[in-house]
Order: C-alpha cells, then structure tokens, then sequence
C-alpha cells in the first residue's frame, strides 16, 4: 500500500496523520478535478442552454450516478447536502415532521454522534414525541435483540450508525434493518464511519435512508450524501427554498420538481460533488477489500504493540479488530496533555469528546485519545507513536 | 538565573498545581458562581468568587474544575493570584496574563506562578485551557454587575 502515499500530497509534509476518521486527506486526483472545474467549465449547473453549463451540469450528474452505484442504489435516489450533518437533519425536519405524531416513540443509541442524536432530540421536543434509547454492546454496536426490546408500535424512526466513530464497531444492518421493519418504523442509518468501512447495497439492506460525507472517503469538503427510498424522498417537502428546485413559480402557488432536485436549492458545491465522484473512482481503482483488510492487519500491528509496550493504557474498544479506531487513555493524564505531546512530534490524533458526550458519560471519562487508521499509514508510523507514547509522563515538555 | 532552571522551576510549579491544586474548598451560599467549558475540548469549570463589595475586592475564589494539566494549572494560580486584589488591580493582572498567551509584551511581575505558563505561546491550541479560568471570572463579574 505505500506506493499509494505519493498520491495524497499532505503526506509530503512531515506529519504523521491518525485523525482519519474526522477527515481523510485527499489524492491529487482530487485537489486536480477542482482545479480543472474553477478553471475549464467553472460554471453553473442546471441553467440556460449554453454547453459550459451543459458540460458542469453533466460531470455533476455522473457523480449522482457514481455515488448510486457506489451503494447500490437509484440516480434519483441521491440528493447532494453539505455532508452527513445536513443529510441527517435534512431527514428529521422533512421526513420526521410528516411520520411523527405526538406520542410516537424515535430510537437511537447513546453511543450516536451528535448529528445523529441532537436532531432526533430535538424532533421529539417539537412534536411531542419520545427519545429512547436502545442499550449498547460492550464494543459499542447494538445487539438486534437489544432493539428488539425496545421496540414497540409507537416506534416510527430507528436511527443508528453503521460505524460507531467513537468504538468502531460495526452494526448489523441486515439483522437491524429486519427489526425495523417488523415493526413498519423507518430505519435511518449514519453512514459517516460507515460508508469507507463496509461496502453496502442500501436496497438489498433494505436502508430507508443512508447519510455520508465525501470528506471521510478521500473526496472534497462540503458534500455530502443523503441515499432515501424513492418512494419516501417523493413524499417529503424541501425544507430549503429558493431557485432550481422548483417545477413553476406564480404569485399564488409553487410546485417543485422531482426528487432528489427540489432539495437541491440555489447554487451548489458543484466542484466538490465532481471531486467526489473522482474519489470514488480512486477508491475502485485501489480496491475496497484491499483497502480493508490492509488496514484491519495494521490496527491489530498497533493494537498488540499498544498493549505490550504502554503499561499504563486503558483501550475502549480493543476487541473491535474489524475497525480502523483504537481509542484509549493513558491513565491518570488527561487525553488532551498526551495529544499536545503527540502534535509536538508532529503526530495528529484526536482527542476530545469526539461529538459523543452521551456516550462519554457511560465509559465515565470527560476525553479519550483516538487513533483513525487509513490505508496510507504504515507500521513504521505506529511504531513512532508507541515511541512519543512512552514519553506520555513528559507532557508538560509542549510548553518548553 | 539561566534559562535552565527557569525551566525547571516553572515544570516544578506546574505540576505542583497539577497534583496539589490551591484554595478546594466547599464554597458557601454567598459566592457568586459561574459555570464555564470549552466545548471542543470538554474542560470544565465552575468557579466560585466570594467579593468583598464594600473595599471593590476579591475575598477568596474556589472551584470545580475537569479537564488538562493546563487548564486545572492555570486555574489554581489565578486563584491564587486574584484572591485578596481590588477589582482594578486583577483587571490588570487579566490584561497581562491575555497578553502572555497571546505573546504580546506583559509584566512579569504581576503574574505570580502563572508565568509558569508562558509557554503556551508555542502551542496555541492549547491557549484557551489556560484562559478557561480567568474567562469565568470576568463571566462572574460580568453577571455581578448586571444584576
């Protein structure tokens, strides 16, 4: 896989990047398809008939198209958002606000982030409905048993996460998804961690609606994806209005168009959409289980090495080998001390509450430390982590 | 005194901070509290100043307080620091602690063990640990006057 570093032009900087789970780098493919967009056909899409517009409109659309096939699913499935934040509450205000009564019951997981745990939160407050909240695994998935309890002819809306972002576990869709159903409540799935994690097929899980970012999968910033059943996308009213998304205007009345392009106001982040769709070739151009199965071998590296050289560590989530996470802390000082540490070696990792504060009261700390794995790691740079790791006492050192 | 043991005097009180925190107590029903946290990073801090309205003092400061060595440091010494001043004298002492940080030029002097932290010059992400505390104090004041 290191031939693949010459590809992503921040790994020519002198830093060791851990962090990819908040945000991944990005090929020169990428940065490139952005570069020729501002300076080839730098303009807007869906608009007059003029043929720059038409190439922009065209290379925007073969990325809805790439994306759909991406998750096994339909072009006019996929509407474009700023990333899985907005698609989320895209869901919850749209399609929520039409399926929750007062009195209906939303599940979601303490372990949620925060985009996937506020809106829901604050449907409920709107609407009168009730949050509950399925119990978690030890490793930090939910057990479809688990779902199973709480589940109840009240349930409309069941939204967990594919991939836990602070845990790494990785949830049982399928099993999930059937609960779900059982029960005719909508399964909404965060797909952030997810989508770079497990390759799915939205329809042969049988997914309501799947939200990602293109930032977590080598693409640009700034776009997002949010897959819906057709049917349910036809029903659901835009919650953003304003110019492209409508079928006709008049003093009296607006119609608008077709999904996914009524929730597509004004002007979008064109570039970013067709870097999103380079990303996504660059990906099969590597591989997906190749990407995978390289980086689930170099976290059990980093794993092993973590538990034999640190003494004084404490993992959250080391039985989770499938995932690209290893959180942990190193006892008695604070996550934040050891990060600033790391980031004077020139390490990045994170280091907070990672959007999950609900999650953090259960596992009883304010902060953890939080190693994210992507294919261009090596084991040489965990073995300089394990190195600064071992100093983690000299913290103080960041001031000096 | 050579930059050296400058350095090793100021690790000393840091950690001495660290591990024997100054003026714990449990606060009675007449200080004014105010309750502060970084969102980003999730230090938390509730901070409990008793004023002696009468001479425009500080009587005594305590506090609850969660997160890095820095931010629990930093809010032991400006404890220390501030109890006992008159309200124009810690104006002063805040200016020259926020222009330490944010390395601009500051009196030394004012600063007591806080100087300790001068070094968070070079690491600014870090800046808003140190100044948790000193921004719920001016939060209390804040609050103090409105009312």
């Amino acid at each position: 896989m290191n031939k693949y570093r010459n590809d992503f032009p921040m790994l020519k900087h002198d830093y060791i990047y851990f962090n990819n789970a908040s945000t991944s780098l990005k090929p020169k493919i990428v940065i490139d398809s952005i570069s020729d967009y501002y300076s080839n056909y730098g303009v807007n899409t869906n608009r007059g008939v003029d043929s720059l517009g038409f190439s922009a409109t065209e290379k925007y659309e073969q990325s809805r198209t790439k994306v759909a096939d991406f998750i096994g699913s339909n072009k006019d499935e996929i509407i474009f958002t700023r990333g899985t934040t907005e698609s989320l509450n895209l869901v919850a205000s749209s399609f929520g606000n039409i399926i929750i009564s007062e009195g209906d019951e939303i599940v979601v997981s303490v372990v949620e982030h925060h985009a996937n745990f506020i809106p829901w939160q604050e449907l409920c407050k709107k609407l009168g409905a009730k949050l509950v909240l399925v119990p978690i695994s030890k490793n930090g998935t939910v057990n479809p048993l688990e779902l199973l309890k709480v589940m109840t002819n009240k349930t409309k809306i069941v939204a967990l996460n594919h991939v836990s972002n602070v845990m790494g576990g990785i949830n049982n869709l399928r099993e999930l998804s059937k609960i779900v159903h059982k029960f005719n409540a909508y399964f909404v799935v965060d797909g952030a961690q997810g989508i770079i994690h497990e390759k799915i097929n939205v329809h042969d899980l049988g997914i309501d609606f799947y939200a990602f970012s293109g930032h977590k999968m080598y693409g640009p910033m700034g776009v997002g994806i949010l897959y819906g059943k057709k049917e349910l996308l036809e029903k659901m009213l835009p919650i953003i209005f304003g110019g492209e998304m409508i079928d006709s205007v008049s003093i009296e009345k607006t119609t608008y168009k077709e999904a996914p392009y009524k929730f597509e106001a004004g002007t979008m982040m064109v570039p970013e959409v067709i870097g999103l769709g380079v990303a996504i070739d660059y990906i099969e151009s590597i591989g997906y289980e190749n990407i995978n199965s390289y980086v689930k071998e170099l976290r059990n590296y980093l794993v092993s090495k973590l538990e034999k050289e640190i003494t004084d560590i404490e993992i959250y989530n080391i039985s989770n080998t499938d995932s690209n996470l290893v959180t942990f802390n190193i006892k008695n000082i604070h996550a934040h001390d050891v990060a600033s540490l790391l980031d004077k070696e020139k390490i990045i990792v994170r280091a907070g509450h990672h959007c999950a504060e609900p999650y953090m009261n259960e596992l009883g700390v304010t902060a953890t430390l939080r190693i994210s794995l992507a294919f261009y790691n090596t084991r040489e740079e965990c073995d300089k982590l394990i190195e600064v790791l071992k100093k983690a006492g000299d913290y103080i050192d960041v001031l000096f | 005194m050579s930059y050296f043991n400058d350095e090793q005097i100021y690790r000393e009180i840091i950690i001495d901070h660290v591990k024997n925190p100054r003026n714990i107590k449990k606060p009675t029903d007449n200080y004014k509290k105010t309750y502060l946290k970084n969102p980003s990073c999730g230090d938390e801090l509730t901070l409990y100043v008793l004023f002696d309205e009468t001479k425009n003092k500080v009587k005594d400061i305590t506090y609850k307080v969660s997160g890095c060595s820095i931010c629990c440091s930093s809010v032991s010494m400006m404890s220390e620091l501030l109890i006992g001043k008159t309200n124009d004298e810690i104006d002063n002492i805040i200016d020259n602690f926020n222009n330490m940080v944010m390395g601009n030029e500051y009196n030394l002097e004012l600063l007591g063990d806080a100087v300790s932290l001068k070094g968070i010059v070079k690491v600014p992400p870090r800046i808003k640990c140190a100044i948790l505390g000193y921004k719920a104090f001016q939060k209390i004041v804040g609050e103090n006057h409105a009312k």
